[in-house]
């Protein structure tokens, strides 16, 4: 068995999208999500910006460039008039033609610059996915090196992006190395993999001990879809009690999971069932079930002396 | 007869740009909308070059 580590993970940037982590090279225009500022694909130190700058910078440039064209082509006008009619025909429509054109781009400009920056995303696609291939090759480096924490961030980072097996997987086996504590930032839903895995649920059981709100939909899905599995591992029901308990965290769960939460009622702590009794008190006559006979049945026999409990149902 | 001409051209470029503008309007994308259209992409890349 391996000994598990006590590390502090590097601080989560916090960005609304994925993109916003991107930076590219100035140099050769390889991209990176990672932390260090050597590009891996020519060498060239503290050349990266961030994608959004560089989407700034084109939206700064292009309306410039044309800006100048359209200038041009006035002035052009202008010069060629050969009468005082034509100049003054060229004086008037030149500036019909600059007014229009300044006052079309200042009321489209949003649009323009969001689509500019949606073009500039597909056109550098292959090399944002080159650039990730190149720090997952590193991430797999440092696993390779007994460095888990730094594969983990590298990983993290990565997988805001890349979101198949392999990636999860990887993420699962660093996490299955660390002491896991409450001040971590942990992550459960990104990482649900596709299959019955043993290390994932060890490491869920760990997690959720220190954060229920880790627990969502896909996780509920995922320890629902796998209980008899799970069921069948080393305090497998020590972490499926746990796992319905913290479904008691929102009324939507227990909406949607009564039948998982109803074989673990007899195990939930008290706080947890009074939470859930509280919850089926609530539940309109029409849709009470089996979930909410058990919790009545189950409050007046176990704690029926317990005034917590009393007028509930 | 050319100042006619280039004054033409400026207006086709003005039409033009205008029609362009307004399709961005139109198929307007959110950031969120561009982020996640990024992702697939990428995902899809991935999956076709999975060993």
């Amino acid at each position: 068995m391996q000994t598990k580590l006590a590390v502090q993970f590097r601080k989560n940037r916090r960005t609304s999208h994925a993109f916003e982590r991107l930076k590219t090279c100035k140099k050769c225009g390889g991209y990176s999500v990672l932390f260090d500022n050597v590009c891996k694909q020519c060498g060239s130190r503290d050349k990266f910006i961030p994608v959004t700058e560089y989407a700034s910078a084109m939206n700064r440039i292009m309306p410039w460039a044309e800006a100048f064209g359209a200038i041009a082509l006035v002035l052009l006008a202008v010069a060629s008039a050969g009468t005082l009619q034509h100049l003054a025909a060229a004086v008037i429509g030149g500036a019909a033609f600059l007014f229009l054109f300044f006052l079309l781009r200042k009321r489209y400009k949003p649009y323009a610059d969001t689509y500019r920056l949606h073009r500039l995303l597909i056109d550098h696609t292959p090399a944002i996915w080159r650039g990730l291939r190149a720090d997952l090759q590193e991430a797999v480096q440092d696993m390779d090196a007994a460095k888990p924490k730094e594969a983990y961030e590298k990983l993290r980072e990565i997988g805001h992006f890349l979101r198949g097996e392999h990636v999860k997987v990887r993420k699962i086996d660093c996490l299955g190395r660390f002491f896991i504590r409450k001040d971590m930032e942990l992550e459960l839903e990104e990482i649900v993999p596709a299959s019955f895995r043993q290390d994932f649920v060890l490491y869920l059981w760990e997690a959720v001990k220190v954060n229920k709100r880790l627990v969502r939909q896909s996780v509920l899905d995922y320890v629902v879809a796998y209980r008899y599995e799970i069921a069948a591992m080393e305090h497998g029901k020590d972490i499926l009690t746990l796992v319905a308990g913290a479904a008691l965290r929102m009324k939507a769960y227990v909406q949607r999971y009564p039948h998982f939460i109803v074989d673990y009622l007899d195990e939930l702590p008290r706080e947890r069932f009074h939470r859930l009794c509280k919850l089926m008190a609530s539940t309109p006559a029409a849709d009470r079930g089996r979930l909410y006979e058990r919790c009545k049945e189950l409050a007046k026999t176990r704690y029926g002396f317990d005034p917590e409990f009393q007028g509930l149902f | 007869m050319i100042t006619y001409g280039l004054l033409i051209v400026a207006a086709i470029y003005l039409l033009a740009k205008w029609v362009f503008y307004h399709a961005y309007k139109k198929k307007a994308l959110t950031r969120s909308q561009i982020d996640s259209a990024l992702v697939d992409r990428l995902n899809m890349a991935e999956g076709s070059h999975a060993d």
